[in-house]
């Protein structure tokens, strides 16, 4: 993956979480990962003073949909309507194969969709298409 | 004793027999005459000539008898042997002719009187006959006068019996038209309908005491009234409504008939109610004279109506939130068990050797039933969503969908799928589409139930349909499950594999009805299976 900006996962499953670490600590990509447990979260670590500092704002998104306090879609809202935050792609990752969650989805911008596999393994390959296709395009950065 | 001189008399009346006797008579006195002296009187005998001819036909023959007689006396002075004295001779022989004549006189006059008489006797026989005859005609006049009144008698019975029966008959039509006329009236007010009528400038002219009722009024307070302003005169909310504008005036200003079921009729208390009326023009001989009104209250069906329509919304919403919650627990569901999935596999990957054997087998168990709700709660999700969702029909090239299908097929060992023919373009929903091909070549796949064999893909033309077809020639399905696999849960081998969830078919089958299709299938046990469902063509 291109950069050094960290990537934000905003996941309130904690296996999926720990999943997704352990896929990127046996790739061996080395990437810093942010989590956030919901949308609000995400958001206050976005605008808070944290992320402000350099080389802290991440440059790619892995988002859930369905989530307690604030959903994925509401998330996505904000932040495809924040003029710096906007720039930031999102690749949605969900247990949700509906394509009413699909189009609603692709419509707010996302970057990929992709859905959470039913077998655990499956995670290191979707952690290194992801880092193969990152290496690939190139990441907005973001100030 | 009397007929004797009748008959003689009769006899004597004959011509021919009074001329020989009264010639015998004359020459035989006559004779005697002659055969004596003069001085006897034999003139005398001459009276008998004339008494004879009294019975002569007529009665000039009596001066006749007398002539002969007083000639042959005459002629018997000269003839006969002379004897006595003349002045006796001459006496005796005039006094014989006095005699004569003077028996004549009196014969002639005794004709006569008899004459008139018989002629009275005849005229008053006449007058008999005539009135016989008048007798005979005036009895023929009487039978026929009896004939003529007995015919006219029989005919006026015949008429008075005709006449009796459509009496009968009238009072007979009259009852029915009576019972008819309550009848309807009893239809008419029973069925709650109020009925009135109106001329031309609206003054009511007859009211149904329902009608009259409904508003609170007598019949006897609505007829000679104008009914708008007694009933009609406000809108519902309650502001005026001027007759120019009524519905029911319409009908008998310009001849059309009006259903109008928005507005209110004004009871007497003042409180109104929903009417639903009609309001129709009434001909009479072809002149408009008014109009006729129906009309009802609808309270209950406006009531029984919005009540409805708050039903039809609750019932909405309920559906909508229904569909969501399918929509939302299935997805809940499927995060935990995401969960339990991945931790029994780490189970089985971490310490599968030390459950040993035993303990390897329950795992083993666990994942395939936690594996199958996984595919259960995604193909209700589907299933859900077919039809709930507006879905954008696009042109869809059917036959690089299919391939694309094939690929993304898990390998089937020795079973061969192809596309025979070509295959057309169809306006359809692409993932609908794309579904109904996985379900039917996989479900073929999984249930080939042989070791070799092939699934065909393939698509006949037919009258206003694409005609898509899907056969293999594996296990088939014996023909008491043909109804059964397109419903939900019906996996006829479920046990086999986790994936086998019997949505499939039943989405299949939901799908293809939603766009306006049908799907069937045949087949032959341990032979073939063959799936068939149509797309309309778009014109």
């Amino acid at each position: 993956m291109r950069n050094g900006s960290p990537l934000l996962i905003v996941e309130d499953n904690e296996t999926d979480v720990m999943c997704l670490k352990q896929a990127f600590e046996k790739t061996g990509i080395g990437k810093t990962i942010i989590t956030a447990s919901n949308g609000e979260e995400a958001l206050a670590y976005l605008k808070g003073d944290l992320a402000g500092q350099d080389g802290r704002i991440p440059n790619l998104i892995l988002l859930d949909l369905n989530m307690p306090v604030m959903n994925g879609f509401e998330f996505l809202k904000v932040i495809k309507s924040d003029a710096r935050l906007k720039a930031i792609p999102v690749v949605i990752l969900t247990s949700s194969t509906s394509s009413v969650d699909m189009n609603d989805s692709y419509c707010n911008s996302v970057a990929g969709y992709i859905e959470k596999p039913m077998d655990p393994e499956e995670y290191l390959n979707i952690v290194r298409v992801l880092d193969q296709y990152w290496s690939l395009s190139y990441l907005p950065t973001i100030n | 004793m009397r007929t004797k001189p009748l008959e003689l008399k009769s006899w004597l009346r004959e011509y021919r027999w009074f001329m020989l006797l009264e010639g015998l008579l004359a020459a035989s006195i006559f004779f005697v005459d002659l055969s004596m002296e003069l001085g006897v009187a034999g003139g005398v005998l001459y009276v008998s000539l004339v008494l004879v001819a009294l019975c002569a036909r007529q009665k000039r023959y009596i001066w006749g008898a007398a002539l002969l007689g007083t000639t042959l006396t005459v002629l018997g002075y000269w003839l006969s042997p002379p004897g006595g004295e003349f002045w006796k001779v001459a006496v005796n022989r005039s006094l014989s002719i006095l005699l004569i004549w003077g028996t004549a006189i009196f014969c002639y006059l005794f004709k006569l009187n008899e004459e008139g008489l018989e002629e009275v006797h005849v005229q008053l026989e006449q007058q008999f006959k005539k009135l016989a005859k008048k007798d005979a005609e005036l009895e023929f006049a009487n039978r026929q006068l009896e004939g003529k009144i007995t015919e006219r008698t029989q005919k006026l019975q015949a008429t008075n019996l005709f006449l009796e029966q459509e009496v009968r008959k009238n009072i007979q039509a009259q009852k029915e038209l009576q019972n008819t006329h309550l009848r309807l009236t009893t239809i008419v007010n029973a069925a709650g309908v109020g009925v009135y009528g109106l001329d031309l400038d609206g003054i009511t002219t007859f009211s149904n005491s329902s009608g009259a009722a409904m508003m609170g009024y007598g019949i006897e307070e609505m007829v000679g009234k104008n009914q708008h302003e007694l009933v009609h005169h406000s809108r519902p909310d309650g502001s005026p409504y001027p007759k120019e504008e009524c519905f029911i005036y319409s009908a008998f200003t310009l001849g059309a008939s009006y259903r109008v079921r928005d507005e209110v009729f004004w009871r007497k208390d003042g409180t109104s109610f929903p009417a639903e009326y009609i309001s129709s023009p009434l001909y009479e001989d072809g002149v408009l004279v008014g109009a006729v009104v129906t009309f009802k209250d609808i309270s209950a069906q406006k009531h029984i109506e919005r009540e409805r329509e708050t039903l039809l919304s609750d019932l909405e919403s309920m559906n909508v939130e229904l569909k969501s919650f399918a929509y939302v627990v299935s997805h809940d569901l499927k995060e935990p068990l995401r969960g339990i999935i991945y931790n029994s596999k780490w189970l089985t990957q971490d310490y599968g050797e030390t459950l040993g054997e035993k303990g390897k087998e329950y795992l083993e168990r666990l994942n395939h039933n936690t594996e199958r709700m996984y595919h259960l709660i995604n193909g209700l999700l589907q299933f859900s969503e077919v039809g709930n969702i507006r879905e954008l029909s696009t042109p869809v090239r059917s036959g690089s969908l299919v391939e694309g299908v094939i690929r993304c097929l898990p390998p089937a060992g020795d079973i061969e799928i192809e596309i025979q023919g070509p295959m057309p373009e169809v306006v359809y929903p692409p993932i609908r589409l794309e579904q109904v091909f996985q379900n039917l070549i996989a479900n073929g796949i999984k249930h080939f139930g042989k070791q070799k064999g092939k699934v065909v893909v393939s698509c006949a033309d037919i009258e206003g349909f694409w005609l898509f077809e899907v056969w293999d020639n594996g296990q088939g399905i014996r023909p008491q499950h043909f109804d059964k696999i397109f419903e939900m849960f019906q996996s006829l081998d479920r046990r086999k594999s986790s994936d086998s969830t019997g949505i499939g078919l039943a989405l299949v089958k939901k799908i293809v009805e939603q766009n306006g299709g049908k799907i069937q299938v045949e087949s032959e046990f341990g032979s073939f299976t063959r799936f068939r469902f149509t797309v309309p063509k778009v014109v």
